[in-house]
């Protein structure tokens, strides 16, 4: 009986969290006259709203793949920030998490401290001193500016730095009695074993650049270069029905990440548990 | 083993997504052109086919193609967004000839263009694609 009822709650708890996401997958194939009526909200209330398509309906992905060509262009303003910001973040994290975790220099502990308040920091306190720099090195109006902030982040080091921590130090002064250099234990035997944190700092830097809002809008003057995610804020005041086939394409690249590389996130988190 | 094939598959269904991406942002505009309406479109033209033409109110000339049997013509509005669309006039048809129909309108001025030929059929409020008139 308490398994049912625990199987039960947890079925709530579920449905609760995949609501939105089903509702907009659903929303995307209604017709726009269905959308704007059931989104019509009067008297503190919306009308019909339901989760059903009185007739199926592709007009909202037509809308955004043929007539507004715009979002697409969006769409690839979203990946320029993102992807060579992951790609940074993932190699330079991995590289100074190493160096953190099993290299011996002078004020290592006190230099990553001093990491660990940047990654304390609020990203407003550190947009103004941010947009001053890039100011001076003129990349305002740049993709530059937000893939730099991005790929020198915080957040990843910690993280990778736990993982290189559990790696035993007697392999890495093996592999130096063997003559390997810090590059190849780095490559052969640090990379191999962290895998998963790898995975998982992609997938949580994805999602972080990926859903970028304040960046652009303080950095760009030219909306032209602002990312589909701050389109999407933008949608609902002209076209509610739009944003329902916009957020399912938003959504389909994290997606993507995520179930290629589900596994080893959920590996790396029942690690930490034990 | 059935890991590897799932990620294979997650692979493969990334990089045809953003390929079909890559192909609707560089042919988006193409494609919904091509599943327009291709019309023709002319301008319209004051004038009379009679010898004494009456004064009281200003006639046009259409070409005979352009005038649909209820007396309707299609007019070309463009709309704010660029998109343009089709929205239909009555005329009251005073004179023909091989070529044109003499026409008056409360709704028609000289500076409108009307469709005299369609690739598909249109209705009041349709979006459309101009092609060049010969």
């Amino acid at each position: 009986m308490k398994k049912i009822i625990k199987y039960i709650f947890l079925l709530l708890i579920t449905a609760i969290f995949l609501f939105p996401v089903v509702f907009m997958i659903a929303c995307s194939f209604m017709s726009s006259s269905q959308i704007s009526e059931m989104l019509d909200f009067a008297n503190g209330e919306y009308k019909n709203l339901n989760m059903i398509p009185e007739m199926f309906s592709l007009e909202q992905f037509y809308q955004v793949f043929f007539r507004r060509p715009e979002y697409l262009l969006k769409f690839w303003n979203s990946v320029i920030v993102t992807f060579p910001t992951v790609i940074g973040q993932v190699v330079v994290s991995s590289l100074a998490a190493f160096a953190f975790a099993k290299l011996k220099f002078p004020f290592r502990d006190k230099l990553f401290f001093a990491y660990i308040v940047l990654l304390i920091l609020p990203l407003q306190v550190t947009l103004v001193p941010n947009y001053i720099i890039l100011d001076n090195m003129d990349l305002l109006n740049n993709f530059l500016a937000i893939i730099l902030p991005g790929t020198f982040s915080a957040f990843g080091i910690c993280l990778l730095r736990q993982s290189i921590k559990y790696i035993p130090d007697s392999s890495i002064e093996a592999a130096r009695i063997d003559g390997a250099s810090y590059f190849k234990i780095f490559t052969r035997i640090i990379l191999p074993q962290i895998k998963s944190g790898l995975v998982t700092l992609t997938l949580l830097c994805f999602i972080d650049n990926w859903n970028v809002v304040e960046q652009p809008l303080i950095y760009f003057d030219n909306s032209t270069m602002y990312p589909l995610s701050i389109m999407m804020s933008e949608i609902g005041n002209s076209d509610y029905g739009i944003i329902f086939a916009c957020g399912v394409m938003f959504m389909i690249p994290a997606l993507i990440i995520y179930f290629y590389g589900h596994r080893d996130i959920d590996l790396s988190f029942s690690d930490s548990e034990k | 083993m059935k890991q590897d094939k799932f990620k294979r598959i997650v692979i493969k269904f990334g990089i045809v997504f953003f390929i079909v991406m890559l192909f609707l942002t560089y042919f988006s505009k193409t494609i919904d052109n091509l599943l327009l309406p291709k019309v023709k479109i002319s301008d319209v033209m004051t004038g009379s086919l009679s010898e004494y033409p009456d004064t009281m109110h200003t006639h046009y000339l259409l070409p005979l193609s352009s005038v649909i049997s209820s007396e309707e013509v299609y007019v070309i509005n463009t709309l704010e967004n660029g998109d343009i669309t089709v929205s239909s006039v009555s005329v009251n048809i005073c004179g023909s000839d091989d070529l044109y129909y003499e026409v008056t309108s409360d709704f028609l001025f000289s500076d409108m263009q009307v469709v005299y030929m369609t690739s598909k059929e249109i209705s009041d409020g349709d979006r459309v694609y101009i092609e060049e008139g010969e």
